[in-house]
């Protein structure tokens, strides 16, 4: 069964039963690739985000905060549904790697959904008046925030990995159903959020290399997320199986 | 070139303050992202190489595979970080 090609890890997993001593190796291997794509279409993106993009005919210059906001929007929601589907996967299958992979993702995921608070805020200010306000989008985009750091702070509590990765697995399983709540909370309720969209209009109404910087910006945070996360599981892999004879081989072959 | 100088540029169109705060936030969490993974990745191999240092030392044989994911007391070591 074909995992889902586009996800990068998730393909090795359908195979065979991965152990953290092959799958160590393989993310080595794939951070390299992840690294330089992201640098890649970082820097496609910026150009064309700040050197080519027109200025807004209302926002002007300011817009421009959207290549940074949007794309964090983004990875916070699809990172949280990704530890979501590596928590199942490790009920599911009990294998270790899923439970490493989920908490790999998430101090990525809570960092983007910083970013994206705080990117708002400072659009927000000069357009809507207001650095915050207690509508659907922002509230639940908070709880997102505190549904990682609870995550992180349940994980860091729990000394046995196996029963840590049970505990994150709950609090992202539960949590998931805001992830809908996110994203669909500018149709479903009048918010502060839904003005600034009505402001800036669909991907119809922007021209085109506003689209291109966009998506451009998004991909490269995807690929910087993965070189992140597969770089930090194998951090992970080292601390917990670290009284495996393979790591010691590993350790001797670093130092 | 959409700008006229460098120093329209830098000034966003009076927006800066707000569009390069958010860039160097942005820039900062992802750099500080990057060298905190690289501290954690040195703080293991330094930390695990001392201790497969010791068991060498100490003569000890090397432990058979195990399944390892708990992390069981580790000699005369404070607890050790886990993260």
């Amino acid at each position: 069964m074909h995992g889902g090609g586009i996800l990068g890890p998730e393909r090795v997993l359908w195979y065979r039963d991965a152990s953290p001593q092959s799958f160590y190796p393989l993310a080595g291997k794939m951070v390299p690739w992840f690294s330089c794509l992201a640098a890649a279409l970082g820097l496609a993106g910026v150009y064309v985000a700040y050197f080519v993009a027109p200025g807004d005919p209302q926002q002007g210059d300011l817009y421009r905060i959207a290549f940074m906001h949007v794309p964090a929007g983004l990875m916070s929601i699809f990172i949280f549904l990704m530890m979501a589907f590596w928590s199942a996967m490790g009920l599911i299958r009990n294998g270790r790697i899923a439970g490493m992979m989920a908490t790999a993702l998430a101090p990525t995921g809570a960092m983007f959904t910083f970013l994206a608070l705080w990117t708002g805020a400072l659009w927000a200010k000069p357009t809507l008046g207001t650095w915050w306000m207690w509508d659907a989008r922002l509230a639940s985009k908070l709880l997102l925030l505190f549904l990682y750091i609870a995550f992180m702070a349940l994980q860091a509590a729990i000394e046995d990995a196996r029963r840590a990765d049970r505990a994150g697995a709950m609090v992202v399983l539960a949590g998931v159903m805001n992830v809908p709540i996110i994203y669909f909370s500018v149709q479903w309720w009048n918010t502060l959020h839904e003005d600034a969209l009505d402001n800036l209009g669909g991907p119809a109404a922007m021209p085109e290399p506003v689209l291109w910087g966009l998506v451009l910006i998004v991909l490269a945070f995807w690929m910087y997320s993965l070189a992140v996360s597969l770089s930090r599981v194998r951090c992970v892999i080292l601390e917990r199986e670290r009284h495996a004879e393979w790591v010691a081989r590993e350790i001797r072959r670093q130092g | 070139m959409i700008w006229n100088s460098w120093g329209e540029f830098a000034n966003m169109g009076g927006y800066a303050l707000y569009v390069w705060g958010s860039c160097f936030v942005a820039l900062g969490a992802m750099g500080a992202e990057v060298v905190l993974l690289i501290f954690r990745r040195r703080n293991i191999l330094d930390h695990l190489g001392r201790f497969v240092g010791m068991k060498s030392r100490a003569g000890a044989e090397p432990s058979a595979p195990e399944r390892g994911s708990n992390p069981g007391a580790l000699p005369q070591r404070k607890a050790s970080a886990r993260r």
